[in-house]
């Protein structure tokens, strides 16, 4: 499979900030998260030993210009829970060793997805709004070597918050509104409007 | 063709008190005349006078058998380590006169005497203001080519007290060897007090350990890129397996110490070395092979004697027909030539 593939993750909300979600796209458990509403992917595999990486602590990086001098940096770091490795979050590139020692990082962000369009991760398939994707179906089925994830992994619901219909409120605008109007005797046709939820978006293929 | 060695560890006797007092000042020649002090007591604890190891009483020789010594082993340049056990003496000025009457001492009855020789500068490393002044005093004698500390210390070197001798030393480009022995009152294992001498003998390797890592941990190789740090009368296998333990768990626990940005193994391959003796004997001789190929350096050995201790095998004699050449002469030479620009 090549080329952009974009995979609706998560809802806007669902990862709530400070954490993680695990879901497995194209037989790779990645871990999606949300630090302070910025979203950050990593493959779920630490590139030492094959920990789960993604239960690991996310850390700010600390920085240190000599002995006893210690400040927090902008980076957020992951720490494998088994021997401590430091990872950045947004590049995969571990703190001791970026050049050599770095797990798979992958693109993820919030973006605006309407109607029939959205996928979710757990039907495994591409979103289609990405025309690049679209022309090239997704064939990948879900991992079965892991049963534990599979049963975390994403479950989006279809998007509910299409114009499906509870209608327009049939109530009385206005009808003791200010000034003392009187409600006339004309009705323009109403509709609510509603702003569709943004969905967490993971890219693969992205380089 | 044969190499010229230069032997970085050989032990001048500590003199008798009397010898020393003349280069003391006034009154502390009067205080030791007044308390009758002889020597301090911890030099007969790591060094026994009558154990195998020991060689001579004391641990030490005279002038005239040193220079018989570097007769026979054809050596161009030696360095006197004078063991003396300062670093059990509780009074700081004391100490620190007697380390000061003891460089005089070393400069005047063996640097005058025998131009093969050089000497680390004694210091009362738990007197920093002193120390430092002794340092600064001693560093325009280039003939003395390095400051001498005990490697059981009161407390681990990368402790910040040491900081200002280590930056002194530094400074004036001169090396920190860090010696066998030393007696401050910390038991010499860090499980407790040991029964037998030979605990305490071979347990030293702990202490250098124990010394590289405070090092490492505490950033004073990142804090003094220029310091070199010299473990003499170490040994040198058990480097490999702590070097490889630093660079392990460094990985996961940098967080801890996040000044060391290097990796533990290159920052010790670049600001260590370690001189031979006492040299260990694998059964098989060929093995010491397999720990110079695993320090990773042809630059971090270089030759002593530790005349008069008592080696079961000289270095030649352990690594006979083992070494390449080029190596065989770092060892012997060229390691100290450079260090100590020879």
């Amino acid at each position: 499979m090549s080329g952009r593939r974009s995979y609706v993750v998560a809802q806007e909300g669902e990862i709530p900030p400070g954490g993680c979600k695990i879901v497995t796209v194209e037989r790779r458990e990645i871990g999606v998260f949300n630090v302070d509403g910025e979203y950050f992917a990593l493959r779920n595999r630490c590139p030492h030993q094959g920990a789960a990486l993604c239960a690991g602590h996310v850390l700010p990086a600390l920085r240190s210009e000599r002995p006893g001098d210690y400040s927090l940096g902008g980076e957020r770091l992951l720490q494998c829970p088994w021997h401590g490795w430091e990872f950045d979050l947004r590049t995969g590139r571990s703190w001791f060793d970026p050049r050599s020692m770095r797990v798979r990082a992958y693109k993820v962000g919030l973006e605006e997805i309407t109607g029939p369009h959205a996928r979710d991760a757990g039907a495994c398939e591409p979103d289609d709004s990405d025309p690049d994707a679209a022309s090239e179906p997704a064939s990948c089925e879900p991992d079965d070597s892991d049963p534990d994830a599979a049963c975390e992994s994403a479950s989006c619901e279809p998007d509910a918050s299409g114009p499906d219909a509870s209608g327009p409120d049939a109530g009385e605008p206005g009808a003791d509104g200010p000034l003392g109007m009187l409600p006339g005797p004309h009705r323009v046709e109403t509709y609510e409007v509603a702003v569709s939820h943004r969905r967490v978006v993971l890219e693969l293929g992205a380089g | 063709m044969t190499v010229k060695p230069i032997d970085c560890d050989v032990h001048a006797a500590a003199p008798p008190i009397a010898d020393l007092a003349v280069h003391l000042e006034e009154y502390w020649r009067a205080y030791v005349a007044e308390c009758g002090f002889q020597a301090a007591a911890g030099l007969a604890v790591f060094y026994p006078p009558h154990a195998p190891t020991t060689g001579a009483p004391g641990g030490g020789v005279g002038l005239q058998e040193l220079g018989a010594h570097l007769r026979r082993t054809g050596a161009s340049h030696a360095i006197v380590n004078c063991v003396y056990g300062l670093e059990g003496l509780r009074n700081l000025d004391f100490a620190s006169a007697l380390a000061s009457a003891l460089n005089s001492w070393l400069a005047a009855e063996w640097l005058d005497r025998d131009e093969r020789l050089r000497a680390s500068i004694i210091v009362k490393a738990e007197d920093p203001e002193r120390a430092v002044a002794e340092i600064e005093r001693r560093a325009a004698d280039r003939r003395f080519v390095q400051v001498l500390l005990p490697v059981r210390s009161e407390r681990p070197y990368g402790n910040r007290s040491y900081l200002p001798v280590l930056q002194a030393a530094a400074a004036h480009s001169l090396p920190v060897a860090i010696h066998f022995g030393g007696a401050t009152g910390n038991p010499p294992t860090p499980v407790g007090w040991p029964t037998y001498y030979i605990e305490e003998y071979v347990g030293m390797a702990h202490a250098f350990q124990a010394q590289l890592t405070s090092l490492l941990a505490e950033g004073v190789f990142q804090r003094l890129p220029d310091l070199r740090i010299v473990f003499a009368e170490s040994g040198f296998t058990w480097l490999p397996s702590t070097m490889w333990r630093l660079q392990k768990e460094w990985k996961g626990l940098v967080r801890e110490i996040p000044w060391v940005r290097d990796e533990p193994s290159e920052t010790i391959r670049r600001q260590v070395r370690l001189t031979v003796q006492p040299i260990d004997g694998p059964p098989e001789r060929a093995r010491l092979l397999h720990v110079l190929e695993q320090i990773g350096s042809q630059k971090m050995l270089m030759y002593s004697s530790d005349h008069p201790h008592l080696h079961s095998q000289s270095f030649e004699e352990a690594t006979a027909g083992l070494l390449a050449e080029a190596q065989r002469r770092l060892i012997l030479r060229g390691n100290a030539e450079e260090l100590y620009r020879l």
